[in-house]
């Protein structure tokens, strides 16, 4: 009787070692594949991202390639996002949707107000429930603009990718979640959903795709200031977190990019070497276009004067 | 035997190498009752021939001196030259960081802020009118009642100010609005009071928007299931911003984020705000995040902050009062710095004695000419403090 006990407590400990040690099978597809965006053929990035741009770095890299035609001027840049900042936030207030200023856009206020000369993009955040309700309604609707004094008039896009309901960076084609498109010349602002993603780990933390983390108490209660002319919204702590993006020097420096901190005129004015630079690149690109017009010409003369030789000969 | 031996001879003379001969008449014989055997034959000799003698009372104040140079030094090396050293190294940095100047930036206006107000002239000090400053109240009606009476305060002569965050953490903040309105007294803006404006603001925002899209082509919420406007605003907080009446909130809303004083006497140019001041920055572009904020600021950058992991705000203040023309100094009188409590310098008074968390009431009794005094009380503990 106790014997059999006994074989009964040893086989049954034989047991529990072996299932215990025994490693567990993965079935298809359960184990998740981590992608990462360096192990990404040219054309699977492609594939998968959701908006494209006509090019990278900063020339190409901030058009939509739906509407691009060609790299603006300085002053069509300017022009473009001056109102392209003004019709968001405008149309934002007037649907009652929440959004803010965020990132270099941020800093820019901060000095002045206004965007930094230098900027080629813009950036906003939103709350990602705003973000699934533009999605659902709002997504690729258009929107027309005229400015206040009635000289100009744009249409823009307000497109939704299809990723937004990933809220982490995943294979990282897709940190940009939204953007406000000008669809005269592939012009945008970014915009970028924040959520509390680990809510039970980290709570009051939210992130964006590009792992750009904020306090819920540094963002909330909102401020409203002025951008460029209209009402904006500004996170709460935005001193914080233009010093955790961008650390202090970046309130103190007054030269930056070929800009200085003009502090009578409260302006970033290009610096003179710049000026001279950019008025050297512009001469150059209108000589290179009058030599190939002249060359096309020329030629089309050459063509014109060999047919009507030929025509003769005939 | 032996003894007859020695019988015969006188026992001195069995003392080996006696020398009990020596005449008192000579010097030597003195020599051992000096008890000074430290010293050569040659030294005391010296020492003892009248014309060359060191007095004895000199000698004893010798080994005193000689004991007081060595407490010195080593208080020196232990204690004083590391602190001097710190204050020197001190001194230079904020003369550097004064060197710098500073950049000026605008940053824009914010909605239903108030950055600078001046107080009304009839408020000053004059004849037996009083300015009364008092620091972070929290909530604490008690105590500020209790304050005002030790001070003797009489509302038709004297007149109260309050460095800010008069409200939250504390037993009765609307009472303490209520009682501050009522007796005329000026505010200024603190965290806690910016904080709750903007809660409410954003309620109320969100309140319109509601109406705004019943208009539009939508009928559901951007977030049915959460309410954006709770978003970042403590559970306690939103109670509290609910509690005030409108009449308490637009008391609140009055205060601005700088009270300019106005010139007392040897105070110079008074100023009241919550947190700090970065010298040299007109008051108009200083950022009011940070005047609500500061605690610190980074010397080689001249940005505050409100973390501490840089010099008190206010060492910088006064080593640039000092160095201006007396017309153009200015005195902060400020708050919000529970920890570094009750903080007095000739161009700065910091008043925050942390009396919702067990500490006492500050106020700052000032009288004409700049004289000024300060009058405390105990406060009761009001359960655990609250980080903000």
């Amino acid at each position: 009787m106790r014997l059999s006990a006994y074989a009964v407590a040893v086989a049954g400990a034989a047991l529990l070692r072996q299932s215990v040690a025994a490693p567990v099978e993965i079935k298809g597809d359960v184990a998740p594949q981590v992608v990462r965006r360096e192990d990404l053929s040219q054309e699977d990035k492609e594939r998968l991202k959701y908006f494209h741009e006509p090019g990278a770095g900063n020339q190409m890299g901030h058009y939509d390639r739906r509407y691009f035609k060609g790299i603006v001027s300085d002053e069509e840049r300017t022009e473009t996002q001056l109102h392209m900042i003004r019709a968001y936030l405008e149309w934002f207030r007037k649907k009652g949707l929440d959004t803010w200023i965020a990132h270099g856009t941020l800093l820019g206020w901060w000095w002045n107000g206004k965007r930094l000369p230098w900027d080629w993009d813009l950036d906003t955040q939103v709350s990602d429930a705003t973000l699934n309700y533009l999605g659902k309604h709002y997504n690729m609707t258009t929107h027309k603009y005229r400015s206040e004094d009635g000289k100009t008039e744009r249409t823009y896009l307000m497109d939704v990718g299809n990723m937004i309901h990933e809220r982490v960076r995943g294979d990282g084609m897709n940190v940009i979640d939204a953007r406000w498109i000008d669809v005269s010349n592939g012009l945008f602002i970014d915009i970028t959903g924040l959520s509390e993603t680990h809510p039970d780990t980290a709570p009051g933390w939210w992130s964006c795709k590009n792992y750009h983390k904020y306090q819920t108490s540094d963002l909330y209660p909102m401020r409203e200031t002025m951008f460029e002319g209209v009402a904006a919204k500004v996170p709460y702590a935005y001193d914080k977190i233009l010093k955790d993006e961008y650390k202090e020097k970046a309130l103190v420096i007054t030269e930056f990019e070929e800009h200085q901190w003009d502090s009578q005129q409260l302006l970033w004015i290009k610096t003179p070497e710049q000026t001279e630079k950019d008025r050297q690149e512009a001469a150059d690109r209108a000589e290179e276009r009058k030599k190939q017009e002249e060359e096309e010409a020329q030629r089309k003369q050459e063509e014109a004067n060999t047919q009507q030789e030929e025509k003769k000969d005939e | 035997m032996m003894s007859r031996d020695t019988s015969s001879r006188p026992l001195i003379d069995l003392i080996h190498d006696n020398n009990l001969g020596v005449s008192d008449e000579e010097d030597a014989f003195y020599a051992h009752d000096d008890g000074d055997y430290l010293l050569t034959p040659k030294w005391r000799g010296m020492n003892t021939n009248p014309s060359t003698r060191i007095p004895r009372r000199l000698q004893r104040y010798f080994v005193i001196y000689v004991i007081a140079a060595v407490v010195i030094l080593i208080s020196w090396w232990v204690y004083i030259g590391p602190r001097y050293a710190v204050y020197r190294q001190e001194q230079l940095e904020l003369g550097n960081a004064a060197k710098m100047g500073h950049v000026k930036s605008m940053t824009p206006a914010f909605k239903d802020l108030i950055q600078v107000q001046d107080l009304d002239e009839k408020h000053l000090p004059r004849g037996d009118r009083r300015l009364v400053v008092v620091g972070d109240v929290h909530g604490c009606k008690e105590e500020l009642e209790e304050l005002l009476k030790k001070v003797g305060f009489r509302d038709d002569k004297d007149h109260l100010i309050l460095t800010g965050d008069i409200v939250a953490k504390g037993p009765d903040s609307p009472g303490v609005v209520t009682l501050a309105s009522r007796i005329g007294a000026s505010c200024v803006r603190g965290n806690h009071e910016d904080k709750i404006l903007l809660s409410i603001e954003e309620i109320n925002d969100d309140h319109k928007n509601s109406v705004a899209r019943a208009e539009v082509d939508v009928v559901d919420r951007p977030s049915e299931n959460q309410e954006p406007a709770v978003l970042g605003t403590e559970p306690e907080l939103l109670q509290l911003a609910k509690s005030f009446t409108e009449q308490q909130l637009s008391y609140l809303k009055s205060c601005p984020v700088i009270l300019r004083v106005g010139q007392v006497g040897a105070l110079h140019n008074v100023v009241v705000v919550h947190a700090g001041l970065v010298p040299d920055v007109p008051l108009e572009q200083q950022d009011p995040f940070q005047v609500m904020n500061m605690r610190t600021i980074d010397l080689d950058t001249l940005v505050p902050s409100e973390k501490r992991k840089h010099t008190p705000w206010e060492k910088y203040w006064n080593h640039q009062q000092k160095r201006k023309p007396a017309v153009e100094r200015t005195t902060v009188i400020y708050g919000h710095d529970r920890k570094r409590g009750k903080n007095i310098n000739k161009y700065s008074m910091g008043l925050d004695s942390g009396c919702v968390s067990g500490g006492h009431l500050t106020a700052m009794v000032i009288k004409e000419g700049g004289k000024h005094k300060y009058v405390q009380v105990k406060c009761k503990q009001y359960g655990a403090y609250v980080p903000q």
